[in-house]
């Protein structure tokens, strides 16, 4: 599993993707299964296809071809329809529903991000009328249900930009004008994405953690019971502001002989506990 | 600072809504059909979440008040709590809160109403004796005041039930409504302190010590009865001394003679919400103390929890009376 913070962009068609790839200097992964990807030094960008089905279906090939870990930034990125709003306005999803079953997602809401909530209806086939104020796509739900499997909601957001309202169709939108809109939004994009990535960075797995375990894991033959428990003393022995690369150094020069676990508490009985301790 | 409302299409148009809704008129609005949508959904972090909240309006349908836990009493022979709000402004790292809910956002019940007319039914089937209720369990009773109303409503609408008695509890300096009211001698104000030393570590966006006890002075002064709650003790060595000049500061500054009551307990939390937030902080080290398992519940050791309570108990013993010390044992 990787414990590196990768920005997931997912769109559903080239002409979304191309701003992307040009900015983020983007280049294709050519054994990608199903779709096209394309991956740059720390963004991810998928090319989905149209349709709830393949945005879900893609997240969920992305997700096996990376083996993420659950914090990872993922973004739903594309064009979409709303009777009011003016072409090229760009907003954040607060809440997703999928027409077909009526079934509502809520993305969390984030402080001080300068764009517009709105609700996001998922559609089968793209909506004509507008008939409710909401914002007409076809995507959404199907990349927000899957991508929440595998990572924590905050950090999976949609973003959508107005391409059609009901004074200009959807049938008048070509792909130069869809890409010219999305390119218009890049900056915007790209400054919820850090913000989004400094959020992940809170919640990424403790490296210090990681890197003990597998100095013990390669050391010791240990059940997976004995796992769980290991990982329970390491970050005890952590958070009583034990030293991790003393501990690495004494476990790599044999400490620990037959019996780590009980080595481990060992040394951890032997760290005073203090709340106050700087 | 909320990141947004959620409001349920139920209390879209009650006036309590309408009238919060006119406190942020720069928040985006969700609806929603009911809170837990928001609230229950798996994959949510609650550390994440605490960082930008949102505010949750929604009408709470059933069991408005429940009894209290047992072991938990100021005096009162029937005891009863209730929650109008769910999660607290305050990220207190011993609260269980964070470890019982999925998410950090807000819920507000604004059917205060329903929660009124149980709180008399249950005062009638115990006619003629005190009952006392707790509404600082889930939340911070006046953190939020300015912006949910609760005191000033829940005052004037229990002011009619003779037989209930209302804790307001808090970590709040949120005093300025209760300044206007005339004082009630059956509505406790009872404040929660720990040493600020380990303040300073576990109480994070909580308001200074000094300030808060100014605060409660204040409504002293006022004529409201105060309560002290020193509940959880926190273990670290050294705690006599931190806790003796808790004590004193404190009470010095009160008029003890008018003191309604002081209750105490050690930290302990239920085993499942104790590992939940083990996992959203990990290196926190009030975790890595001398616990263990007890009844499905993470606490103290017996003799480090007995050592306290009983050194806590002799100290205050030298301030206030027997009879209005509580000691919170389970």
């Amino acid at each position: 599993m990787a414990d590196a913070a990768y920005k997931h962009i997912i769109v559903a068609l080239p002409c979304e993707a191309r701003p992307f790839i040009d900015y983020y200097r983007l280049h294709g992964v050519l054994d990608f299964p199903g779709f096209r990807c394309y991956v740059g030094d720390d963004v991810r960008l998928l090319v989905t296809g149209v349709g709830k089905v393949a945005a879900a279906a893609a997240v969920g090939a992305c997700q096996g071809y990376f083996r993420n870990a659950p914090h990872q930034v993922w973004l739903n990125v594309g064009v979409a329809g709303h009777r009011e709003l003016s072409l090229g306005s760009t907003v954040l999803a607060g809440k997703i529903t999928d027409q077909a079953t009526q079934r509502s997602w809520y993305p969390p809401l984030l402080c001080n991000v300068d764009l517009p909530v709105q609700e996001v209806c998922t559609v089968d086939v793209p909506e004509t009328a507008y008939r409710d104020a909401m914002v007409y796509e076809m995507e959404a739900s199907g990349f927000y249900a899957t991508a929440t499997h595998f990572a924590t909601a905050e950090l999976v957001q949609c973003i959508k930009v107005i391409s059609d309202n009901s004074e200009q169709g959807v049938s008048g939108v070509h792909a130069a004008q869809v890409q010219a809109l999305l390119a218009a939004q890049v900056p915007v994009i790209d400054a919820l994405l850090a913000r989004l990535t400094r959020m992940s960075r809170e919640v990424a797995p403790d490296g210090e953690l990681r890197a003990l375990m597998q100095t013990f894991v390669e050391r010791h033959r240990i059940t997976a019971y004995q796992r769980r428990e290991l990982e329970k003393s390491l970050r005890h022995f952590l958070a009583l502001g034990g030293d991790g690369n003393k501990l690495a150094a004494a476990v790599t020069a044999g400490g620990g002989g037959a019996k780590p676990l009980s080595w481990l508490q060992a040394q951890i009985a032997a760290l005073p506990y203090d709340l106050l301790a700087p | 600072m909320i990141s947004g409302l959620y409001i349920e299409e139920d209390v879209s148009t009650h006036p309590r809504v309408l009238e919060i809704r006119d406190r942020f008129p720069k928040a985006p609005i969700v609806t929603c059909e009911r809170y837990g949508e928001i609230l229950n959904r798996k994959a949510q972090n609650f550390r994440l979440q605490k960082q930008q909240p949102a505010l949750i309006l929604s009408r709470k349908h059933n069991k408005h008040v429940l009894p209290a836990p047992a072991g938990y009493s100021i005096g009162g022979a029937h005891n009863y709590y209730f929650s109008h709000m769910l999660n607290c402004l305050y990220d207190c790292r011993y609260c269980f809160l964070q470890g019982m809910y999925r998410s950090a956002h807000y819920v507000l019940f604004v059917n205060y109403e329903d929660f009124v007319a149980e709180i008399a039914q249950i005062c009638a089937q115990h006619e003629g004796a005190s009952v006392y209720f707790y509404s600082g369990y889930d939340c911070d009773s006046l953190a939020l005041e300015p912006v949910t109303g609760f005191s000033a409503y829940f005052l004037r609408a229990l002011a009619h039930v003779e037989n209930a008695y209302l804790e307001l509890r808090t970590k709040s300096t949120q005093v300025r409504q209760l300044l206007t009211q005339t004082p009630s001698p059956k509505v406790i104000i009872a404040f929660s302190f720990t040493p600020a030393e380990i303040a300073a570590v576990l109480e994070h966006k909580v308001p200074a010590l000094e300030r808060r006890i100014d605060a409660m002075v204040k409504l002293q002064e006022h004529g409201w009865p105060i309560g002290l709650r020193f509940d959880p003790l926190i273990y670290t060595p050294g705690y006599q001394d931190l806790y003796r000049r808790l004590f004193a500061n404190v009470l010095s500054r009160l008029n003890i003679p008018l003191l309604h009551s002081i209750s105490f307990g050690v930290m302990r939390m239920p085993e499942n919400f104790y590992h939940n937030t083990v996992r959203l902080y990990p290196r926190e080290r009030l975790f890595a103390a001398p616990l263990e398992r007890i009844a499905g519940m993470m606490a103290y050791a017996p003799p480090v929890e007995q050592q306290m309570l009983d050194f806590c108990q002799t100290e205050l013993l030298r301030y206030v009376a027997p009879e209005k010390l509580f000691p919170c044992r389970f």
